[in-house]
């Protein structure tokens, strides 16, 4: 059983969600170093837009998709990559060293043949048979059955699947 | 009497809640679950739309029936919690629990709505649309004479030019959250998609 201090910030633009998990994971570990790059700063780096800014309501004016891996390496918080989900041993392995376990969430379209769409989220705590996300669109926090979440499909949010997961490494 | 009650939560739903409920209890959430026959609780059946079947012509009619959601305010708290209970091959099974800013926005959408539903002129049937993708969630008044009269009321989203609370048709919210599925799906469809993967 592991349970991070951790704080999700809600991403600053509908298509952020990488920005987002990217900033908070880098926020919660240590070495905390200063100043941590804002979400907008971020997306400066990683998208090919130019002149991204924070406007009047908080949202950065660059809002696109990119992948975790690439928002990661943005913060210097080195990844596995994109890996399987794990064991709630390893999770709990990651959690008790004080790296959240970034996942990514895979909404397949019945509409179409390929064009699944992509949430990530954070594991950043564990029972002894449980895990907890939280994600930046809403901050909500979803707990699950570990063993249901890891082996099951349509499980978060009515519809979503844990695909992929993005261990830190130390 | 302008909404159609719920249809009556099927049994096993409710069996599967009430075995399964204790279990998803814990003590050390900020939030705690009510009992499961607490009379506090709204059961919602839930409907998903992905960003392809919303660009398809059949409209949210193509809407996936995804289960049921129970929500109440937490024991002694302000704050909202949600059980979501889904079909599994031939049963019923609670999935998760789920508590935070967007479950009171949830919450406090029905607290806030319901008597302006209460006082609409035509027959809806009460239904929850999620759009998760587009991390959009509504209020689906299913018109059962005529589809023409369907209405969404979104209550929980971060795309601009979708304003909470206020009733939309179905051509007028189609309109607007188009724009915004057909992105999704360009990236998802995209090279650039490959590297989450």
């Amino acid at each position: 059983m592991a349970n991070m201090n951790f704080t999700m910030d809600l991403q600053m633009g509908d298509l952020l969600c990488w920005a987002a998990v990217s900033v908070s994971v880098d926020k919660s570990m240590p070495p905390r170093r200063a100043p941590t790059v804002d979400q907008c700063a971020l997306a400066a780096v990683v998208l090919p837009a130019a002149g991204c800014h924070s406007n009047a309501s908080g949202q950065c004016t660059c809002d696109d998709e990119a992948g975790l891996v690439e928002g990661l390496s943005g913060v210097n918080r080195p990844s596995t990559g994109a890996i399987p989900p794990q064991s709630l041993a390893v999770i709990n392995n990651q959690l008790l060293h004080h790296r959240p376990v970034c996942i990514r969430i895979e909404w397949a379209d019945p509409s179409q043949r390929d064009g699944a769409t992509s949430h990530f989220v954070v594991i950043y705590k564990t029972s002894a048979t449980k895990v907890w996300t939280i994600e930046p669109g809403h901050g909500t926090t979803h707990k699950f059955t570990h063993q249901t979440f890891h082996d099951g499909t349509e499980l978060y949010e009515s519809d979503g699947t844990w695909k992929n997961t993005y261990m830190l490494l130390p | 009497m302008p909404l159609v009650p719920l249809p009556k939560i099927p049994q096993e739903v409710s069996a599967a809640f009430q075995s399964q409920w204790a279990d998803f209890s814990d003590a050390e959430d900020p939030v705690q679950l009510p009992p499961a026959d607490s009379p506090e609780y709204h059961a919602q059946r839930i409907f998903v739309l992905s960003p392809g079947e919303l660009m398809g012509a059949g409209g949210l009619r193509t809407a996936r029936a995804a289960g049921w959601r129970f929500l109440a305010s937490g024991i002694s708290s302000q704050y909202g919690i949600a059980a979501s209970v889904a079909q599994r091959g031939n049963g019923w099974s609670l999935e998760s629990v789920s508590y935070g800013p967007g479950i009171d926005v949830s919450l406090n959408a029905i607290r806030l709505l319901q008597p302006d539903l209460q006082a609409l002129p035509d027959v809806y049937e009460l239904r929850v649309l999620k759009i998760p993708s587009l991390l959009t969630e509504a209020f689906w008044l299913l018109s059962p004479a005529n589809s023409q009269l369907d209405r969404v009321v979104p209550y929980l989203t971060r795309l601009s030019g979708i304003e909470p609370t206020r009733k939309y048709s179905e051509h007028e919210f189609l309109s607007l959250i188009r724009p915004y599925a057909k992105k999704r799906l360009e990236y998802a469809n995209s090279p650039r998609a490959s590297g989450d993967r």
